[in-house]
């Protein structure tokens, strides 16, 4: 039976969790509310704004490693809190530039880096170590649900906030909210215990190299690539594809918010899902109805009903990658190392982000359409279904197939 | 020292419990901020801006 003060603290570090990872997913997703304002300011291009947003997902990308390592070893609340400063400086940097190589390195790196500590990879391990076993899935699903919601709410607080205080007011407004992850990383504190969770006695060094030469880490790694491919490319080339086929920006509003809002349910859905049944086979199913979804697009005419239908289902699959793929990171190799290897998962997911965005325009440029991405990404989506058919979800100390570097 | 760090906790308690009452003021609270948040996405200003935002946004 659970203490009062353990029930409080379980609770308290989930909530606050779940707000931090809503903070930095919601204000990175006002982004692009920038652009137009920022641009006629300083006179910049969609471009520079491009490079920067690119910059950005890279460093996001392999500071989540450095981020997990940190955190594994110093401490989750430090390394959010660093995160977070980080993240908050990158806004006022970003308010503050007035030419390109500085919002390169605010609006990019800056909050790139901020971002690897105030995410996923780190927020998720914190979170699932303070429940039970029984419950951990159901907890990250929250805190997914969290930068979901975060995602769908701030963007038009956002574009409330600069119509009424002009876009530098706003990232003043940004900037302090972000700010409040710093003192709430106090709630995140701590290191992992190794006799929490599995995996065997390990330093960090051997538990990279285990995890690296496991199939089931590539597996998880080249699925969250596809992931990443994925939600990037439709995204970025979204609006093209529904304003070639000659809909209007009210159905584009609306469809991004569908995506936003059954994104939602989808993150917690998948989490709670996560403790009931088998993490892998929910990846193989959410990758599976993912080629279900861009197949109804491709097949059917272009209509506002149909590319809503498209954006909830896809908002419904689109996050619920993260909780399960965690998941099953802390499952099969322990929570002691879990916010590194999730940091080196998360790479393969912002890889596929690039190579998605990249590869959209460059067959756009050249065929003068999307269709073949689009066949590319129902061909990656069963790709990666199959891929998680053959992971092993037992602690890999248990597994038969666990050789510790 | 007050409470334990996050990463003591080893109980056997279940995440977020709550009394009934605040379950259900708490889903009624979180329906009406997603509703009011899907209006948001009907401003004209994210009208207008739903390209940029859509492809900058990291959804």
């Amino acid at each position: 039976m659970a203490t009062q003060i353990e029930q409080e603290n379980m609770n308290r570090t989930i909530i606050v969790g779940t707000l931090i990872v809503l903070m930095a997913m919601g204000t990175r997703a006002t982004f692009g509310l920038f652009m137009q304002p920022m641009g006629l300011h300083h006179g910049w291009s969609r471009e520079i704004f491009s490079m920067a947003f690119a910059i950005q997902n890279l460093v996001w990308g392999f500071a989540a490693i450095a981020a997990g390592m940190m955190a594994d070893r110093y401490g989750s609340g430090r390394t959010i809190a660093l995160s977070a400063l980080l993240y908050a400086l990158g806004l006022v940097g970003t308010r503050l530039a007035t030419d390109t190589f500085s919002l390169y390195m605010t609006a990019g790196v800056l909050v790139g880096l901020g971002q690897a500590g105030t995410t996923f990879a780190v927020i998720l391990p914190v979170v699932a170590r303070v429940v039970p076993p029984a419950s951990r899935s159901t907890a990250m699903g929250i805190a997914s649900a969290g930068g979901s919601l975060g995602q769908f709410l701030v963007v038009p607080t956002g574009q409330l906030l600069i119509d009424t205080f002009q876009w530098s007011g706003a990232y003043w407004f940004l900037s302090v909210f972000l700010a409040m992850a710093i003192p709430m990383a106090w709630y995140m504190r701590g290191r992992p215990d190794q006799t929490v969770g599995a995996g065997p006695q390990l330093s960090m060094k051997q538990a990279i190299s285990q995890a690296i030469h496991h199939p089931t880490f590539h597996f998880l790694f080249l699925s969250y690539f596809v992931c990443g491919f994925h939600t990037a490319f439709i995204t970025l080339h979204l609006p093209a594809f529904v304003t070639d086929g000659g809909l209007n920006a009210s159905t584009g509003a609306i469809a991004i918010g569908l995506i936003g809002l059954f994104n939602v349910f989808g993150s917690y859905g998948a989490g709670r899902l996560g403790g009931i049944y088998s993490k892998k086979n929910l990846l193989s199913i959410i990758y599976t109805l993912r080629a279900v979804g861009m197949l109804w697009l491709m097949a059917m005419p272009l209509t506002p009903f149909v590319i809503y239908v498209f954006a909830a289902w896809m908002g419904v699959f689109w996050l619920g990658t993260v909780p399960l793929t965690q998941g099953l990171i802390g499952q099969i190799y322990g929570y002691k190392f879990a916010a590194t290897l999730s940091g080196i998962v998360f790479l393969g997911h912002q890889l596929g982000s690039f190579t998605g965005v990249w590869l959209g325009g460059k067959v756009q440029a050249v065929t003068g359409n999307y269709d073949m991405v689009w066949w590319l990404g129902i061909a990656l989506a069963l790709i990666a279904a199959a891929l998680c058919w053959p992971i092993k979800e037992q602690p890999i100390a248990q597994s038969p197939l666990a050789q510790p570097a | 020292m007050g409470a334990k760090s996050a990463v003591e906790q080893t109980s056997q308690a279940q995440p977020l419990q709550f009394s009934k009452r605040v379950r259900v003021a708490s889903w009624f609270l979180l329906a009406a901020v997603l509703a009011l948040g899907f209006l948001g996405y009907m401003m004209p200003s994210v009208r207008v801006n739903w390209q940029t935002i859509a492809s900058m946004c990291g959804f």
